[in-house]
């Protein structure tokens, strides 16, 4: 019925995305995504799915949304195609190489003047939140940011810097001469050192401290058993405190078990590499887990 | 109820740039140029009102100024970064203004006084996680407002990025009404002055039409050979004439040589097919169309402001933006004004 309704957005058929059971699941297996607790999970991996989807998006990559679910504790990503899209692919393709010249026709300066700069103000709010140096009412309102405030900052260097380079080492953008890809490339890894690096260790010391917060008050036992709480069960709890140390000893267990379980590869219809919500996703994802 | 008023004695054209606005008047010679305003300003958009002199513009990241005097003068009437000005046309006191982050006001002594619509803000988090735009700091906003032509009391809005929200109770109440919309980018929503049932949107990868008030949204566009969609005007008349301004892809990419390769389309079924508009224009601009607007005195009158995608350096003798005019419901243009900086909107008025 919702393949149908994609089918004839065109015609007299309102559109709507593909729910979960028909589309094709990959597991991310990069360390990106290893294993998630559930707040690793809730926050972390929701943001940067936040931010591969909007900056796709953005760079009109030809599909609707990426999606991500758990299954025996490991994420699984899925394409959610485009109807506008596969309306007409060339063009869409002829698309991703415009909407990214502004990145791939001066990489360096776009980095300097827009994408470094961007990034590392997330990065001073996320120190600025992790050192408390505000007051509590503060602290709670800027946690309640946190979530859109890392997923912007994934958003910063997948568009500006990790997609463009996956359209420079495959060449869509016929700019790869004179080693503008190794420019890019390095850049990646300059972006993923301050997002995923310096970002993600200030994220880990503002939840400890939150986790500490929570064990002085007997909400855990201790402050890492934050990382065993869903992100909107930790916003929950800095409004009204209760004890979770049941639900954190459950969900433990529940994740040993889980770890030992068979993981597929892919889950539901099959799907080929080549589908066209697929372009350039495998090239994004693997620079990502670098 | 008369929407459009028989044709006036004076004309004035209120051109609203990226760097200031500029008030022209009507003469037998053609279009004069009166005075600068609001000088180096971004003017976002605007709004005048029939048969009086006020008029309204969106100063980005200052506020709503308002003219009460055809130009001559202009006050800050609602500070904050307000984007998108709308007057009701069964009232012309009343006023609604749009803001980055998304709030919508409302005055309803002609911008005197402003209460914001708080219900606005107050949806699910499902809804307002949608909310945002891909420029920092990454805030949604406003774009568009609709108030309908024979009902004050439904409101709708359209959120660059977010959807489509609409109001039956003043704004007290909203739904979020983006469903069959695949890309949340709203640059118009507009609703049919014969059909209230019938809803125009025109968004930053499709127009969609709805003839569920805003619910079930279709993809509409049969006849148009672009994929950017940006301002979209309604001229009443049976049946309504849509106008329909595009271009190809969004703006970071008009940095191609081709540029926007903007054109405008017009639909007289309701916007079910498009056949694009070519008496006088360019078959593919190099500039965008950026707002498409009506003489309020005169539904015949078409104003289509175009520019580049961001502000220019100012050098001498150089023009990035204009004015087209079309005296016959688009039929055919002429360009009316050229200028040193991109047009974003323009609206006329009479004195």
């Amino acid at each position: 019925m919702t393949v149908m309704a994609n089918q004839m957005a065109t015609g007299h058929t309102s559109w709507a995305p593909l729910p979960d059971e028909e589309l094709t699941w990959f597991l991310a297996d990069s360390k990106l995504f290893a294993l998630p607790r559930p707040l690793e999970y809730t926050l972390e991996v929701h943001a940067i799915v936040f931010g591969l989807t909007y900056a796709l998006e953005s760079l009109e990559f030809p599909l609707y949304a990426l999606r991500s679910r758990l299954v025996n504790g490991r994420v699984y990503l899925a394409a959610v195609p485009s109807a506008s899209a596969e309306r007409d692919l060339p063009r869409r393709i002829q698309h991703i190489h415009d909407q990214s010249i502004r990145f791939t026709g001066n990489i360096q300066g776009a980095w300097n003047r827009q994408i470094k700069p961007e990034i590392e103000l997330y990065n001073r709010w996320l120190a600025e939140t992790a050192s408390f140096n505000c007051s509590a009412q503060e602290f709670e309102e800027r946690l309640c940011q946190l979530r859109r405030q890392r997923g912007n900052q994934w958003f910063t260097a997948i568009r500006g810097v990790v997609a463009p380079t996956a359209l420079l080492r495959r060449d869509v953008t016929g700019a790869a001469a004179s080693g503008v890809a190794d420019l890019a490339e390095d850049l990646t890894r300059q972006a993923l050192e301050s997002v995923a690096g310096q970002g993600g260790k200030l994220l880990r010391a503002l939840l400890k401290r939150v986790g500490e917060r929570f064990s002085r008050e007997n909400v855990i036992e201790a402050g890492d058993d934050v990382f065993w709480l869903e992100w909107t069960e930790v916003r929950g709890l800095l409004q009204a405190a209760g004890d979770r140390r049941a639900l954190v000893a459950e969900r433990k267990a529940e994740a040993a078990r889980s770890a030992s379980l068979p993981a597929p590869a892919s889950i539901g219809p099959s799907l080929p590499r080549d589908a066209s919500r697929m372009v350039l996703v495998p090239e994004v994802l693997e620079l990502l887990s670098r | 109820m008369e929407l459009f008023s028989a044709m006036p004695d004076q004309k004035r054209m209120y051109i609203g740039t990226d760097s200031g606005l500029s008030v022209m008047s009507q003469s037998s010679a053609g279009w004069q140029h009166c005075r600068h305003a609001l000088d180096g300003k971004f003017i976002r958009a605007m709004a005048n009102v029939r048969d009086a002199n006020t008029v309204y513009a969106c100063v980005t990241r200052e506020g709503l100024y308002a003219s009460r005097d055809a130009g001559e003068s202009w006050d800050l009437a609602l500070p904050g970064n307000v984007h998108s000005v709308a007057v009701d046309p069964n009232n012309p006191r009343v006023v609604y203004a749009g803001t980055e982050p998304v709030s919508l006001f409302r005055s309803a002594d002609s911008g005197k006084s402003w209460a914001e619509l708080t219900a606005l803000k107050q949806q699910p988090e499902e809804v307002s996680d949608k909310w945002w735009f891909p420029q920092y700091p990454h805030e949604g906003h406003v774009l568009s407002i609709f108030v309908d032509w024979h009902d004050p009391r439904v409101l709708c809005v359209g959120l660059e990025h977010g959807g489509i929200l609409r109001s039956v109770d003043g704004g007290d109440h909203w739904e979020d009404l983006s469903a069959g919309i695949e890309y949340l980018d709203i640059h118009t929503v507009k609703g049919d002055p014969n059909r209230s049932n019938l809803y125009y949107t025109a968004t930053a990868r499709g127009f969609y039409r709805s003839e569920q008030h805003g619910r079930d949204w279709i993809f509409s566009q049969q006849g148009i050979e672009r994929s950017y969609f940006h301002d979209l005007v309604v001229i009443p008349g049976q049946p309504s004439t849509l106008l329909l301004a595009t271009a190809n892809g969004t703006p970071p990419a008009w940095m191609r040589k081709e540029k926007a390769q903007a054109a405008i389309y017009r639909s007289t079924d309701d916007g079910l097919s498009w056949q694009q508009i070519t008496g006088g224009l360019p078959a593919s601009m190099e500039r965008m169309v950026w707002n498409l607007t009506i003489d309020p005195n005169n539904r015949e009158h078409l104003y289509a402001a175009t520019g580049e995608a961001q502000r220019q350096p100012t050098e001498s003798g150089t023009t990035h933006g204009g004015v087209w005019a079309s005296t016959d419901r688009g039929d055919t243009w002429k360009q009316v004004y050229e200028g040193p900086n991109t047009v974003r909107s323009v609206c006329v008025g009479v004195q």
